[in-house]
């Protein structure tokens, strides 16, 4: 069998660009597949080890406040491992030397004496508190990083009328904080612009609020996490009486939530993404082999009459295959490694991980490896046994010509008035070979699906910040620690250079129906609200003024409810129904509107607000932030601007991976396109050779080639712009979350970028085939039968 | 029947088959014994049944009806399995169109076919027979028409089978060429003592055979037995 190999080897340097754009195509798969799967494996094992290090809760139970001595009772409870009180509340903070920029701080209290038990930080730099020093603070890294914090600043923080000044001695990171998410809502990165953790010894907490042996939130491990609910209810029962806030489980802890979306992304998109490119390179694969099978005929006839039997010719084209896809994996492993440590590190830039291991996974290797000989063996089969089948002599006969389809495109011809002998050539050409122009037009459908579909990526991402530029049409956003009465907006609009203001109350609540309870945002707004604008899910002005509450696309889902169903909001020991009124499209998820009176009227507000929504003149945007702060209570003032452009940086994240998509989509295009469109001259020198040798010009033939070429494409185009859509919207619905919702846009430049790469590509991959044409020798060629 | 003298023996040997829309007889009631060492060459127009008949005698068709013993095989009920063991021991196939692989040299070629047989011949000892040794590594594209045949002639003897079936392996060459290859075939057809049936529709060619099988129209019209059959370098057509 070696001379059957050298022959393989042959064929395959005979075809070799075909070949190359096949290995190509299951190289990109595979790079898929092992570099997303790989780093969602080293991400996941980054994100586990200083969770199990620094015993991240199991739960977390907030309360209004109660005594220090509650947690020895909780320790008595059944399957607890180990449980911490803490205080954790914001006040806002500053540098020293710069007091007049305030973020909020987040000051979660440690043990002073000893290592907390759950919740653990592990310093990277400086140390845990002395046991002497009273004025030593740790930073979390995150924070540290963003607002470049060094060991030795000077933090103030301001309590009532109190202010305490604190020295950095530490910064760390602590499992709760991997990701920097100040709730469910606040989970962009940019959060640390104006908001930070830091960690205090627990008596230096209960110093600035005034209060002694006292805690407000507990945090638990739990021995068993099967009994882990039925722990959560009996640490509940013994807080009850201290009010219990909310309870906290792992999977619902923000920054958990957020890198289990953010990092299970990877985990959904590695096999739908490299399953979509090994499904186009095992189309292409089945054309060409398909096609190599039809030319090679009369070898394969020759073959059989020689002695070959069916097995080894059936061999012999999976060989080819088997070439390709040991080719593919070699390469595909190496490059797979490769993008693995590159997306390992393009994500773990964006989360506070200690230490991002990088290991050269097996498990997708293996996988990845085993779905390309899956898909390309599947692809081969159908034309390897057809060679295989081949009877010796049918396939050393000529072909007769199949009756009926010159009749049908006769007529055709006739209605379309096509006299020129060239022009019934050019449209009878498109019926002569049925496999050649389906494997055109599918070939051609497949590469603009992936232009289209990867550039509605962009678009998408594109799409999401116009949605945010429609719906927040204010400047700043103003949130204040306690309630304020209506009148802070009036003080608020008369602030040199705020052109108007209005009022916001937002509040975290619980959403409950059919026995399902999620939890949202619950923002409460004018009915002429005009500074947070809502559109209803056709895009159209919609606003809170029917009394019942709009709830974002995602809540409809999750909810399953309909327009003028009943929904509980559930906070505490309350809970009110509210009737749903419509919903909205908003670039985050869970979140739902109410008129302000009903929102003030739920949660208890009793006409105070908690926030203020300020529209500037667009120039004093700084001075009127400054002034703001001047008011009381204010803990966070948001910029629409600063927080748009901080979350494009974070999209950049996203863009070099979307990119790094599209590229290969066009690439993928371009293989699958030079493949088909090259094979479809080349097949043919016979024919375009005799017609040169009866005088045709080599400028015809190319127009005449271009043309059926072009005619075919178009038909594949107008079929891959809408599977391109389709894709498009199969891809983002991975995408959409319980935080944030990107809807699957393709504007009308993706549509003709698609049709105008194709062409550009189809032109391209013309080119060498007609000049491998021109330069025929015709004697020669117009002789011999085609082998 | 003697099987030890009567290489190829057919029956009432008749195939029919679609092509394209079209019912094609291409061969009617076939009766025929050609002895072993014969030189036979099948005679006929075009469309006349020449290359089916060869093709069933090659094993790579099956006849409609009809009993077909070669070589002391019988043909009919074959197992696809045992019809490639029967080409790859008893048929050497010579085209018209030589089909040698494109990407294979002649020497190569040869081998293709070499390995498939348990004891082959020398591959560079066919090819001198067939004055090709100096060209062994020339790829089909480097070989003029004539040789090309001569390097499939030399592909079919490799395997050292007891038959060559030659389909107008003069029918692309030039008078000269052609009578080169003639001359190579009546050659290894008395020293070897090779049987060989030739199809062609020139019937000059047909003065050097020993049997002259007409056929017209899917039927044999006519088997003419050559007592003094011809020099082929005197065959002038």
């Amino acid at each position: 069998m070696t001379i059957l190999y050298k022959k393989l080897a042959r064929d395959i340097r005979a075809s070799k660009w075909q070949f190359i754009a096949i290995v190509m195509l299951a190289v990109i798969g595979m790079i898929f597949f092992v570099g997303l799967y790989s780093s969602f494996q080293n991400l996941w094992q980054s994100i586990e080890a200083p969770y199990e290090a620094l015993n991240f809760a199991d739960f977390t139970v907030k309360i209004y406040g109660a005594p220090s001595s509650i947690i020895e009772e909780i320790k008595r409870i059944n399957n607890i491992k180990a449980v911490e009180g803490r205080l954790n509340i914001e006040v806002p903070i500053s540098r020293v030397g710069m007091e007049n920029e305030f973020f909020t701080g987040r000051v979660i209290t440690l043990p002073h004496d000893r290592r907390p038990t759950v919740n653990d930080v592990q310093v990277l730099e400086g140390g845990y508190f002395s046991s002497k020093s009273s004025d030593e603070v740790i930073v979390e890294k995150g924070f540290a990083d963003y607002q470049m914090l060094r060991l030795e600043d000077k933090l103030r923080l301001v309590s009532g009328n109190n202010q305490f000044e604190f020295t950095i001695k530490g910064i760390a990171v602590s499992p709760e904080y991997l990701w920097p998410a100040k709730n469910l809502k606040d989970h962009m990165p940019t959060v640390l612009r104006s908001w930070g953790v830091i960690f205090l010894p627990e008596d230096e907490g209960q110093n600035i609020l005034g209060v002694d042996e006292q805690i407000n939130e507990v945090a638990v491990t739990v021995v068993n996490q099967t009994l882990r609910d039925d722990t959560v209810n009996e640490v509940r029962n013994v807080l009850e009486p201290y009010n219990v806030a909310e309870v906290v489980k792992r999977e619902d802890q923000p920054s958990d939530k957020i890198l289990h979306l953010m990092v299970g992304s990877l985990d959904v998109l590695a096999p739908v993404l490299s399953g979509f490119f090994l499904v186009v390179a095992g189309i292409t694969t089945y054309v060409l082999l398909a096609r190599l099978v039809s030319a090679q005929n009369v070898q394969i006839g020759t073959m059989r009459a020689l002695g070959f039997g069916k097995r080894p010719i059936l061999v012999y084209y999976l060989s080819f295959v088997l070439v390709v896809w040991a080719i593919s994996s070699v390469v595909g492993i190496v490059l797979g490694q490769v993008a693995t440590v590159l997306l390992t590190n393009l994500f773990a830039t964006r989360i506070s991980l200690p230490i991002v291991l990088v290991y050269f996974q097996l498990a997708p290797q293996a996988i990845g490896v085993s779905l390309a000989l899956v898909f390309l063996t599947v692809a081969a089969i159908p034309p390897a046994l057809s060679a295989a089948n081949l009877k010796p002599a049918l396939a050393m006969r000529p072909r007769a010509p199949k009756a009926g389809r010159v009749v049908k495109i006769d007529s055709v011809l006739r209605l379309l008035r096509v006299k020129s002998s060239r022009g019934k050539m050019l449209l009878r050409n498109l019926l002569r070979s049925r496999r050649r122009s389906v494997s055109t037009v599918l070939g051609i459908m497949l590469a603009t699906s992936l232009v289209v579909a990867t550039s509605s990526f962009l678009d998408s991402f594109d799409h999401v910040f116009k949605v945010y530029d429609n719906v927040y049409a204010y400047d700043l956003q103003v949130n204040f620690i306690t309630p304020q009465s209506l009148s802070i907006v009036e003080d608020a609009s008369h602030v040199a250079g705020v052109v108007t203001a209005e009022p916001i109350v937002e509040i975290p609540y619980h959403l409950r129906r059919d026995g399902k309870e999620y939890s949202a945002i619950i923002v409460g707004l004018n009915t002429n609200a005009a500074l947070y604008r809502l559109y209803n899910v056709t895009g159209e002005p919609t606003n809170v003024n029917s009394g019942g509450i709009l709830l974002s696309r995602l809540l409809k889902d999750k909810l399953a409810v309909q327009v003028g169903d009943s929904i509980d909001l559930h906070l505490f020991n309350s809970t009110s129904v509210v009737e749903v009124a419509g919903f909205v499209n908003t670039p985050f998820g869970d979140i739902a509107f109410l008129p302000i009176g009903r929102a003030q009227e739920i949660t208890g507000f009793n006409n105070t607000i908690n926030g203020v929504l300020i529209k500037t003149d667009g120039q004093t945007e700084e001075a009127v932030k400054q002034e703001i702060f001047t008011f009381p209570a204010v803990s966070r003032i948001t910029s629409t601007s600063q927080q748009k452009q901080d979350n494009m940086e974070m999209l950049k994240v996203f863009n070099a991976f979307i990119w790094a998509i599209f590229t290969f989509g066009i690439l993928m295009a371009f293989a699958v396109v030079f493949n088909i469109s090259s094979l479809n001259i080349l097949e043919r020198n016979r024919e375009l050779a005799t017609m040169r040798t009866i005088g045709m010009s080599m400028r015809k033939i190319t127009v005449l080639v271009l043309l059926e070429n072009a005619l075919l494409g178009l038909i594949g185009i107008a079929i891959g712009l809408f599977l391109g859509n389709y894709l498009a919207k199969y891809f983002f619905s991975f995408f959409t979350s319980d935080l944030f919702v990107v809807e699957a846009v393709t504007y009308l430049s993706t549509y003709i970028l698609g049709i105008v790469v194709i062409f550009v590509i189809l032109l391209i991959s013309s080119i060498p085939a007609l000049r491998y044409v021109s330069r025929l020798n015709l004697a020669r060629t117009v002789k011999e039968q085609a082998t | 029947m003697d099987f030890g003298k009567h290489i190829i023996v057919l029956e009432d040997v008749t195939k029919t088959y679609q092509m394209g829309e079209v019912q094609v007889h291409a061969l009617r009631g076939a009766d025929l014994i050609v002895q072993r060492g014969d030189f036979a060459v099948i005679l006929g127009p075009s469309g006349s049944g020449k290359t089916t008949l060869l093709n069933l005698i090659g094993g790579i068709d099956t006849p409609t009806t009809g009993n077909m013993i070669i070589d002391g095989v019988k043909l009919a009920n074959l197992s696809e399995r045992d019809l490639t063991q029967y080409r790859r021991t008893k048929i050497g196939f010579v085209f018209q169109f030589f089909n040698l692989i494109p990407t294979l040299t002649a020497k190569e070629n040869i081998e293709l076919a070499a390995e498939l047989v348990e004891n082959p011949r020398d591959t560079l000892e066919v090819l001198k027979q067939v004055d090709l040794g100096s060209k062994a590594d020339r790829f089909p594209s480097e070989l003029s028409g004539g040789e090309q045949q001569r390097v499939s002639i030399a592909r079919a003897l490799v395997k050292n089978p007891p038959i060559l079936l030659c389909d107008e392996p003069t029918g692309e060459l030039d008078n000269e060429t052609g009578k080169r290859i003639l001359s190579v075939l009546r050659r290894i057809n008395k020293d070897e003592a090779k049987t060989v049936v030739f199809v062609t529709h020139n019937s000059a060619i047909a003065q050097m055979a020993d049997k002259v099988i007409r056929l017209k129209d899917g039927e044999i019209h006519r088997i003419e037995h050559n007592d003094n059959p011809i020099d082929p370098e005197t065959v002038e057509w």
